[in-house]
């Protein structure tokens, strides 16, 4: 047998079982599925998450509040005080009437609240970009207290912080994610192994016959492999198909538009669908190659 | 005498703790012989032939097809051992989910043959035993005379050097019996060794062949060794 017969064989071979034991092998197919969409999802929303957090901490800025009743000058002073330090890329100036003016923007409906006398008026404050060296992580206890010394200085808001705790839970998340998949997937390997125990089952007097008539193990066992295989590939397609149908579902007219955006705004990229479906194939392979370990020696008891 | 196909050499087989399904047994089969194996039941048939095609093997002695041992044979080996040898079981055993065409041409496929060849194998075989016209049908669509002239046809797919069939016509009336056997004697003719085994007298009077009787595991006839030369011990049971 040439090696494109053999595999013509195998093809063959797997496409007809397949075929007249499409329900059983259906079963294996959702499982493989539901636990690779499960993992998809967990992947597509960490992906998304790890995207925008990087872009927020790209925009990250220290935003130094200083009281209501400070003065132009004294801002004027402490924004050219930072800008001198070596550490600072920028300092924007945002004056009452600025905070004012963003606040009205971001929520014209409660623009009316400002104008209340008894309400807590818009601070002004200095929003300090960093230099790209420092960006990333938090700011350091003594340029924080330094900020916080600042003449008429308030309250020093580091985004990063905030950013830091997102992160460990998106981590978190992460992890959690992959211990459920990983379960799900091992429950996946042990029901195509089943199925494929039950279809080598059913056909223990047809491979019975194939051995007493000089079939090799491997003409009886690879169209089984390629079986699992297939199921496993098939199970990566449909639950990829349905992460897909996620993400173009809620599509840029479903509400609440910024989670969408932060949550699964942009789609896997194309090396973590082909992972998701090698998983798949290999989850399958391997389910077939464990369910035939033992399974089939004691099938012709004669060969001892 | 012919070079022998098959040799058993004080071949004993017990399957767990049973007693003795085959004791001591020793004898020859020469190239081109047919042999009717026969005896009750349980006397050791189906244990002598599976001892041939190895899917068992002897508790002790040898046995030896074409010379070679079949018992040290890699267990890697086996099925071309058994490519080598045509069998043919009591209930015909062919695949259900495939075609009486692709019963036949399994072998010829997994040998590698061109799918003309094959084709050309499979329906010449299937000529042989009258059923070229019903290639396509399914084994549950055949009567089981039909059935077992497919096995048959499958069996000699390969040219085996040897054919052998346990009680091959057990389910069928008499009139189908002499047609099958009638389908060894042919395979015979055209120089296959041929080992049947059968409990039917008819069959065994009527084609003039060898006998081999086997009674609880001991060979206790062997016509052409009477022929030849008469059991001394006497121990011929009839
Ligand atoms: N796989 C097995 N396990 C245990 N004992 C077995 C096995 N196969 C055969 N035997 C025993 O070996 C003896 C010979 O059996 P065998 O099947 O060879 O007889 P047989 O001549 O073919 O009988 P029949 O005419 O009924 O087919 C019997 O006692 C049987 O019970
Ligand atoms: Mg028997």
């Amino acid at each position: 047998m040439t090696w494109l017969q053999a595999i013509a064989y195998f093809v063959g071979e797997a496409l007809l079982s397949l075929r007249r034991g499409w329900r059983v092998g259906l079963l294996a197919i959702l499982t493989i599925a539901v636990s690779l969409f499960l993992g998809g999802l967990f992947a597509l929303v960490s992906h998304n998450l790890r995207g925008q957090l990087e872009a927020w901490r790209g925009e990250a800025r220290i935003v130094v509040y200083f009281s209501a009743d400070a003065s132009q000058e004294l801002l004027i002073e402490a924004r050219g005080e930072l800008a001198a330090l070596s550490w600072v890329e920028a300092v924007e100036l945002v004056t009452l009437a600025d905070a004012r003016e963003r606040f009205g923007q971001a929520f014209p409906d409660l623009v009316d609240v400002l104008d209340d006398p008894d309400a807590d008026p818009l601070p002004p404050s200095l929003e300090v970009r960093l230099v790209e060296s420092v960006r990333v992580a938090p700011l350091s206890e003594t340029r924080h207290e330094w900020l916080s010394g600042l003449d008429g200085a308030e309250w020093v808001d580091d985004d990063r912080v905030w950013l830091d705790r997102l992160e460990s839970i998106v981590r978190a998340g992460r992890v959690v994610g992959w211990g459920l998949g990983g379960l799900l997937l091992a429950a996946a390997i042990f029901t195509i192994s089943s199925v494929i125990r039950l279809t080598a089952y059913r056909y223990r007097d047809e491979i019975a016959v194939m051995r007493q008539i000089g079939a090799t193990e491997l003409l009886i066992r690879c169209p089984f492999y390629l079986e699992g295989f297939l199921q496993g590939l098939a199970g990566g397609l449909l639950a990829m198909a349905g992460l897909w149908l996620v993400y173009a579902g809620l599509g840029p007219d479903a509400p609440a538009q910024a989670v969408r955006e932060a949550l699964i705004g942009k789609f896997l990229p194309a090396s973590s669908v082909l992972a998701f479906l090698a998983l798949g194939a290999l989850a399958g392979g391997v389910g077939a190659i464990f369910s035939l370990r033992r399974e089939f020696v004691e099938l012709d008891p004669g060969i001892d | 005498m012919l070079a022998a196909v098959i040799q058993f050499l004080r071949v004993s087989k017990r399957f767990a703790a049973g007693p003795l399904a085959l004791d001591e047994v020793t004898f020859e089969v020469g190239c081109g012989e047919f042999v009717f194996l026969t005896g009750d039941s349980g006397a050791g048939k189906t244990t002598l032939l599976s001892l041939i095609y190895r899917a068992v093997l002897p508790t002790s002695g040898s046995v030896l097809v074409n010379g070679r041992n079949v018992g040290s044979i890699p267990r890697k080996k086996v099925p071309y051992l058994r490519r080598t040898i045509g069998i043919v079981f009591q209930d015909s055993r062919l695949i259900r989910r495939k075609t009486v065409y692709e019963n036949v041409a399994y072998l010829p496929r997994i040998l590698g043959y061109s799918a003309d060849r094959q084709r050309e194998v499979a329906l010449d075989v299937l000529e042989r035993v009258g059923l070229a016209e019903r290639a396509s049908a399914f084994p549950a669509q055949l009567s089981g005379g039909e059935q077992q002239r497919v096995a048959i046809a499958r069996a000699l797919a390969n040219d085996p050097a040897v054919l052998l069939a346990d009680e091959p016509t057990g389910n069928l009336d008499p009139d189908l019996s002499q047609r099958i056997f009638r389908l060894f004697v042919d395979a015979h003719r055209r120089g296959t060794t041929v080992v049947v085994a059968t409990h039917d007298p008819q069959a065994i009077s009527s084609f003039p062949a060898r006998v081999l009787r086997l009674s609880q595991g001991h060979l206790v006839e062997d016509s052409s060794r009477e022929k030849t030369a008469p059991p001394v011990d006497g121990v011929t049971v009839r």
